[in-house]
């Protein structure tokens, strides 16, 4: 049942203005009003700041836009770091009710409530910065502009700004690159492939469960060579912006997590799941010790009791379930 | 986003938790390929990163009874018969299987029985204007920048800039350099006009030059500075020069270089070439209008639409028998009174005119993004002909 709590309220007023724009203005217009156009001309003025280098221009943006959205990666990070921490504790749920779908599934629950984590946790911020990114890719090819046709098309997205308008068209060489074509001497998709691999290995943490260890090693690979091949045929200018954020990434993760799984290509050491909690050590007999096990101890029965209170509320719409099943039967039958 | 699928195949127990995510992250997914397939080069999708891929957006010209334009799929068509409701294909350069000069943005030049166009490959061809038999090509090996803006042809010698940055003159007849190329600060994608033996041309590093036509060194001590790039073509009427630029700003300049006046009412640039006509210049612009300017003092006549805007104007309008045509990327050819600004009549094409119009006798010629050149009456719109240049 849907709640009216303050977060839903939020969420839904958001939802009812989008499709309130999107009705009026039109998916496109919206799209360019609010994504595009900000970021298009916020490129073209940096490129005015740096003495008309948009090699530079994109390189600031793309620090700029991973900062801001610094708190949703983090979200993702530590819901990532959650979920792989609890892969001990589901595995011996998956072992114990494993024929049992049913009952599976109510422990998974029970299990993510207890301990605060969402698998869908990294959804909503995946969900905020898909539509900035692809806006960006978008704003960094058509500034570049390269044929007249595009360089027509950009004449109307840009605002009246005269610093804007005495800045275009950008200059398209960077280094040994031509932000508005492919990088002929494919140096960028090697650093591109290369930095993606890097921040992949650094992210993923080593799992005790198989299947998640097979999906992550696809991941691994598949990834960094899905978006090497892209920065082959896509303008450099978008390749630059990849490489750039790949770097960010890896900066940012390693402040976080440290060199994760990449550390043991060094140490030679074998990654290991991560090992389960360790029971509480016993405490001496000493009165703080004592205070410090009764404190436990009733943590431990609040614990459990949320556990039979969630279990028999479970019972009890299973039993209005049954109910309601048996009362539609007889009225099919009469 | 890997994170993400990391996260999510952790959950791999709960089938249908499973299907609902992976199905909404794979939607994610694909509208992310699909929008990163607008960036590629070509793309033509709503949502793509660019605008209109490349195709060109050559005018037509007329002489001696023959049309040419260059064609959207690399050729240059001459058309005969063009007085009549049959226009048809004369001859076609290159002809047939062999290979096409890539993207046509100038409009041809006809001069004593040849034909120039300049191509976006970065090579100027010279073609008999009666058969299509190419008498020479500059480079002859190799290219130079990307051409968009045409060649012009003045006492014998071709001149015609480039987006390598420099101003080329080369022989007519035999296409050899007349004097060594006269570099600008930029790309160059204006057309060049001749006056009096002074070439005058404008360049993306936001300069006006003139050239003198005899040996390429510069008139002016120092060209003249604007604001914005200048892609416009300028014109030279009643011993004043006028173009426009991306900063918005129509100028008017005496023939020594000073400035006589400037317009800065429009709302975006001015890329096409002005027309005068009986004591006005008229200009279009990237802000969906066309300006009326008295050629003396700058003062505005009229501006069409009076209250809204059509689609960008692109190309030069043309005038015939006292109306102004003008295309404009909305798709629409509009008709104008010149002395007033009243609409006389409009077509819709459907397809963005972005190609200067060619205006004949009673009939106005229009190169249309589908790749058909439409014959409209001037009185009333309505067609005469239309014929499909691509392959």
């Amino acid at each position: 049942m849907f709640k009216l709590s303050r977060k839903n309220l939020i969420i839904l007023a958001i939802i009812i203005a989008v499709i309130v724009v999107l009705a009026v203005v039109g998916p496109v217009e919206a799209w360019n009003y609010v994504l595009l156009e900000p970021l298009l001309n916020f490129l073209v003025l940096l490129s005015s700041a740096f003495l008309g280098s948009f090699g530079v221009a994109i390189i600031v943006t793309t620090i700029i836009v991973r900062l801001l959205t610094f708190p949703l990666t983090l979200r993702q990070m530590r819901s990532t770091k959650a979920m792989s921490s609890l892969a001990p504790k589901m595995q011996e749920i998956q072992k114990k009710y494993g024929k049992d779908q049913e009952k599976l599934r109510k422990e998974m629950a029970a299990l993510y409530r207890e301990s605060g984590v969402s698998p869908a946790g990294c959804m909503l911020p995946m969900l905020i910065q898909f539509p900035v990114w692809i806006a960006l890719y978008q704003s960094i090819v058509r500034a570049l502009a390269s044929s007249p046709e595009e360089l027509l098309s950009l004449s109307q997205h840009l605002y009246s700004l005269p610093l804007i308008h005495q800045t275009v068209p950008l200059e398209a060489q960077f280094l040994w690159l031509n932000l508005g074509s492919p990088d002929r001497f494919f140096i960028l998709a090697i650093l591109c492939g290369a930095s993606m691999w890097v921040l992949q290995k650094m992210s993923t943490v080593p799992s005790a469960d198989p299947r998640q260890e097979s999906t992550s090693r696809m991941m691994l690979w598949m990834m960094p060579l899905m978006f090497g091949m892209f920065t082959l045929v896509v303008p450099s200018g978008l390749g630059l912006f990849w490489v750039i954020s790949n770097v960010i990434g890896i900066v940012m993760q390693y402040f976080i997590g440290g060199w994760g799984t990449l550390g043991t290509l060094f140490n030679k050491a074998p990654a290991t799941a991560p090992a389960p909690a360790p029971e509480p050590e016993k405490q001496l007999e000493t009165p703080e010790g004592a205070a410090q096990e009764e404190a436990l101890a009733a943590e431990r029965v609040k614990q459990q009791k949320r556990l039979e209170h969630g279990k028999s509320r479970d019972k009890r719409k299973d039993r209005r379930g049954s109910r309601r099943d048996r009362s539609r039967k007889a009225r099919r039958r009469s | 986003m890997t994170l993400c699928l990391d996260t999510l195949s952790s959950a791999a127990h709960n089938k249908a938790f499973m299907k609902k995510k992976l199905s909404l992250l794979l939607i994610l997914l694909s509208a992310g390929v699909l929008l990163l397939a607008g960036c590629l080069p070509g793309a033509t999708t709503g949502f793509g990163c660019g605008g209109a891929p490349p195709s060109g957006w050559s005018g037509p010209v007329v002489a001696n009874d023959t049309l040419y334009v260059g064609s959207m799929t690399g050729r240059l068509v001459a058309l005969e018969d063009i007085f009549s409701p049959r226009a048809r294909t004369k001859w076609q350069y290159p002809p047939g299987d062999e290979g096409d000069l890539g993207y046509v943005y100038g409009t041809p030049y006809y001069e004593d029985g040849v034909v120039y166009v300049a191509a976006y490959k970065g090579k100027v061809y010279a073609l008999d204007a009666e058969n299509g038999w190419r008498m020479w090509a500059y480079p002859e090996d190799g290219t130079i920048g990307a051409i968009v803006g045409g060649p012009v042809v003045s006492e014998g010698v071709l001149y015609v800039g480039s987006s390598d940055g420099n101003l080329y003159a080369v022989n007519a007849t035999t296409g050899r350099e007349e004097w060594p190329p006269f570099q600008t600060g930029e790309d160059i994608w204006a057309t060049p006009a001749v006056h009096d033996g002074v070439v005058y041309i404008g360049s993306f590093d936001q300069k006006l030059y003139a050239i003198s036509a005899q040996n390429g060194v510069p008139v002016w001590s120092s060209p003249f500075m604007t604001g914005g790039s200048i892609a416009s073509a300028p014109l030279v009427y009643n011993d004043t020069l006028y173009f426009g630029s991306f900063d918005r700003t129509f100028y008017a300049l005496n023939l020594d270089g000073t400035q006589k006046w400037t317009f800065d009412e429009a709302g975006n640039w001015f890329w096409g070439e002005p027309v005068a006509y009986d004591g006005t210049v008229i200009i279009g612009s990237l802000d969906g209008r066309v300006y009326a300017l008295d050629a003396e003092t700058g003062q505005e006549e009229w501006h069409y639409p009076a209250e809204e805007v059509v689609g960008p104007v692109r190309g030069h309008p043309a005038v015939a028998g006292g109306v102004v045509v003008f295309g404009s990327e909305d798709g629409t050819v509009y008709a104008v009174d010149a002395a007033t600004g009243a609409k006389v009549w409009q077509r819709d094409l459907e397809n963005p005119v972005r190609a200067p119009v060619c205006a004949g006798e009673d009939v106005v010629y229009i190169h249309a993004s589908n790749q058909k050149v439409y014959a409209l009456e001037t009185e009333f719109g309505g067609t005469v002909w239309s014929f499909y240049t691509g392959d």
